[in-house]
């Protein structure tokens, strides 16, 4: 059936329409032609979708990929070139996707989307239809569901134009077109050959060069715009490969190739034999001994290079110029094998100098600025046009003798690319059905309810209806548990969660306490008076007679521990920093409390430095000047450990400090239960009441009565469904007989409705592990 | 934007049939929420899920279980009732 977007013209699928029309007499859907037959179709898409028999697919928005009319219509032709109904849908929806990751948004004026399929169409047309990936799989979803074109709607032909005519001459009307393609001399002379092969190539050309007329090298890594395509064999100079080109070399094949690719389009012959292989892949493949994508990907760079509709900049629309170098080589094969050789320019040999420059600047493969009328952007340079081109452009290596599989990166052969397929597998999609929107829309009140008047774990349970959960899990991969269950009678216990987490502590550090020491020395100061323990050995102050580092006749070490200090109290007059029993790096941290440094920390003098880990020394005296027994000195603040500050009490100083300590764990008293949730939540909890043969149940915060009998008097068996005192139903799930309890516990699931499983509660059972997805503390009831 | 509009129904290979419902944000992420086809007027059997495309290229759904997710999803929807439209 077809859509005839006529309206009132015709009814659907019984009369010609302009659908039909424009696809069978189309030489291909223009990009005017596809806006026409949206315009169209979307006329009627209201009235054609409410008898379901067409679906027109929203605009589409969102950063992405564009597709644009004549993309489309590339499309169209391609998935009807092949006979073969089994490739056919695989290959057009992998065109569809080469396409439109190739195309940008900066150069296209016509802005559709179109799928055309069997007798359905889905149109998508929007002023700007960029489209994300999402949208990618939507159209190759809509497709999936509606199926397949019987073949015999397959009246689309393409006719050919005479040799000579412009690509817009060749668009004929139905009936024109030629069972035998108008085909140049000499493709008629490659299809005579055996094998229906291209004349023979160079012996040096690799698998690369499926798509390389006359053995050009490789295209270049750096994206250069020669990509392989300097003939072989100009006599007036050797091709060389690009990477070894100078840069004025490069910028003259670069002119070569643009002035071969800008008279290819102008070349009448070319353009007859272009079109007369127009959206026959295969055809035009055999002629090129192309194999994968590469004769669809010429036919793209021709048809852009062509396309009137296609702007180069922002005046003017004359086909996009980028294309023009990329189409040289396959045009210098045309000219060669037909004689026309000496139309093919020459390749010049330009001296280099000594940097192998030649000083013009000129940036490899774009169009001679001479050449270019239309000015192409800066942007637009081969490299990026490389880029664009070797997702698509390049040959597939994989059909090649001695070419290579398909790499990362790399586009695979057909038939082989399965990760360009996007497809909804099993899951089929019906859309805009009246009927299901209205039930869809007393769903959502419904829902919309749910989400009001229930606890948020009752939603959970509601959500994770564990049956539906199993179900899902075959058809939609559900990657987290399902809940399940044990059976088992569980005698009370007590269980301890350990704590992931740390809290933080006040601790008082008193003499003698761990980081006492350190703790003290943080706060040390310079005339701060300490209580030094007996025995502490110091070192004579050896540094001249000052006494001080830097004092005249100073020594360089401090070596020389000349005596046991006895216990008593000093005050710290003076203080410096030292490194492996080097006092000369601390000479520069010296402090005394005669200067201006009391009050000045002790640690402090290192930092200040820049020290990095510095040891510390002081000089101690006896309190208020006089020696305590002996020689003042210099002690190491290692030698301190037992050392303490006296406070202004006259008392050792204290301190208060935080610490971060791993939190206690939790400990729960869990009663016994006969089974137990082991994933997901529960919201119903009871415990059992042994009295009257029934079972108190909370569900959702109310206690619900369960009876452990049915309505006719029998105990419940598992599978049973009985009514709560709630009015709900609930469906028992075990009943378990516990040594020295008269009364069975049970295992129920609650049953809204007598549809969803919403919930499970087991009989006695105190589930703590419900109270602690909630974060709370667990419940302590007993059974 | 979910691909799924109001009233599509999603038929899953075993036959269960789900209505999409509502799509809805929340901390750039969008949730669909399905609701089970059923003639029953008080059937409420509803998923929570989140469109994706598993590595075979085929389109899923993936319901969502994390109870901490869902505790805050039905928070967020409760406090965000006009989210649903």
């Amino acid at each position: 059936m077809a859509i005839n977007p006529e309206g009132a013209a015709g009814d659907i699928g019984s009369s010609p329409s302009r659908f039909d029309t424009l696809r069978d007499n189309s030489d291909r859907l223009s990009a005017e032609q596809l806006k026409q037959l949206s315009d169209a179709v979307k006329e009627r898409s209201e009235e054609v979708s409410e008898t379901g028999e067409m679906t027109v697919i929203e605009p589409f928005s969102g950063d992405g990929v564009t597709i644009d009319a004549e993309g489309w219509a590339q499309m169209y032709d391609a998935a009807w070139e092949s006979d073969d109904p089994t490739t056919k849908d695989e290959r057009f929806r992998r065109d569809v996707l080469d396409s439109i990751r190739k195309w940008n948004a900066t150069d296209i004026d016509e802005r559709s989307v179109f799928l055309e399929d069997g007798d359905q169409a889905f149109l998508g047309f929007t002023e700007d239809s960029e489209l994300t990936k999402d949208d990618i799989s939507r159209l190759t979803a809509a497709r999936l569901i509606v199926g397949k074109r019987s073949d015999d709607k397959r009246t689309y032909e393409r006719p050919v134009a005479p040799a000579g005519a412009t690509p817009e001459e060749s668009v004929k009307p139905a009936g024109l077109a030629p069972e035998k393609p108008v085909v140049p001399p000499f493709v008629e002379q490659a299809i005579a050959q055996p094998g229906n092969k291209a004349p023979e190539r160079p012996a040096d050309g690799d698998a690369a060069e499926d798509m390389i007329p006359s053995g050009g090298p490789e295209a270049p890594a750096n994206g250069g715009a020669v990509e392989g395509v300097v003939p072989g064999n100009t006599p007036e100079a050797p091709a060389k490969n690009p990477e070894d080109m100078s840069e004025a070399e490069k910028q003259a094949e670069a002119e070569r190739l643009y002035k071969l690719g800008d008279a290819a389009v102008r070349d009448p012959a070319f353009i007859s034999f272009m079109t007369a292989t127009a959206g026959r892949r295969d055809r035009l493949g055999r002629i090129l001994d192309m194999k994968g994508n590469g004769a669809q990907n010429l036919q793209n760079m021709y048809l852009r290079a062509t396309n009137p509709n296609v702007r180069s900049d922002e005046n003017t629309k004359n086909g996009d110029e980028r294309k023009k170098p990329l189409l040289a080589p396959y045009y210098e094969q045309f000219l060669r094998e037909n004689g026309r050789e000496n139309e093919i320019p020459v390749r010049e040999t330009i001296p280099q100098g000594p940097d192998g420059s030649n000083g013009n600047g000129g940036i490899d493969g774009l169009p001679p600025s001479g050449s270019n009328p239309e000015g192409v952007e800066n942007e637009e340079t081969p490299a990026g046009i490389e880029n664009e081109e070797n997702d698509s452009d390049t040959p597939d290596k994989s059909n090649t003798p001695g070419g290579e599989g398909p790499k990362d990166g790399e586009r695979p052969a057909d038939g082989e690319n399965a990760e360009d397929v996007i497809q909804l597998g099993k899951i089929e999609r019906i859309t805009n059905n009246p009927e299901t929107r209205e039930k869809a829309k007393s769903l959502k009140e419904r829902f919309k309810s749910v989400i009001k008047r229930i606890l948020p774990l009752a939603l959970l349970a509601l959500l994770i209806n564990p049956m539906t959960a199993k179900k899902n899990a075959d058809r939609v991969k559900v990657e987290a548990q399902t809940t399940s269950y044990s059976d088992e009678y569980v005698p009370p216990h007590t269980e301890v969660i350990p704590s992931d987490g740390t809290i933080t502590v006040t601790e008082e550090l008193k003499p003698g306490d761990p980081g006492y020491h350190e703790e003290m020395m943080s706060h040390l100061e310079i005339g701060d008076t300490i209580s030094v323990p007996g025995g502490v050995q110091y070192y004579e102050s050896s540094f001249g007679a000052a006494g001080h580092p830097g004092a005249e006749g100073e020594r360089t070490g401090v070596t020389d521990k000349v005596e046991i200090r006895p216990a008593g109290q000093y005050t710290v007059d003076r203080a410096t920093t030292w490194n492996a029993d080097n006092i000369n790096a601390g000479y520069a941290n010296y402090a005394d409390m005669y200067g201006e440094s009391a009050g000045k920390k002790v640690a402090d003098l290192g930092a200040e430095a820049g020290v990095e880990n510095p040891e510390s020394i002081i000089h101690i005296d006896g309190v208020n000047g006089s020696e305590v027994g002996g020689q003042t000195g210099w002690v190491s603040a290692g030698d301190l450990s037992e050392a303490t500050i006296i406070g202004e009490d006259g008392q050792p100083e204290t301190y208060t400090v935080e610490r971060e300590v791993p939190a206690a764990p939790e400990v729960i008293n869990v009663p016994g239960y006969v089974g137990r949730v082991e994933n997901g939540t529960v919201e119903a909890a009871g415990e059992a009441s042994v009295e009257d043969g029934k079972m108190m149940v909370e569900v959702d915060g109310e206690n619900v009565e369960i009876s452990f009998r049915n309505e006719d008097g029998s105990i419940v068996k598992p599978g049973d469904t009985v009514v709560g005192s709630d009015g709900n139903s609930y469906q028992i799930t075990n009943v378990v007989n516990v040594a020295g309890e008269t009364t069975p516990r049970l295992s129920i699931l609650k049953l809204l409705h007598n549809a969803a499983v919403v919930g499970a509660a087991v009989g006695g059972t105190v589930l703590a592990n419900r109270k602690r997805e909630e974060g709370g503390a667990a419940e302590t009831a007993t059974s | 934007m979910s691909q799924y509009g109001m009233g599509d129904q999603i038929t899953f290979d075993s036959g269960e049939k789900y209505l999409f419902i509502a799509s809805f944000q929340m901390e750039n992420q969008e949730y669909v929420v399905l609701g089970r086809d059923s003639d029953d007027e008080n059937d409420e059997a509803f998923i929570i899920g989140k469109e994706a495309v598993d590595s075979d290229g085929k389109a899923k759904i993936d319901v969502i279980q994390d109870v901490q997710l869902l505790a805050k999803i039905h928070k967020f929807l409760q406090a965000n009732p006009a989210i649903l439209g």
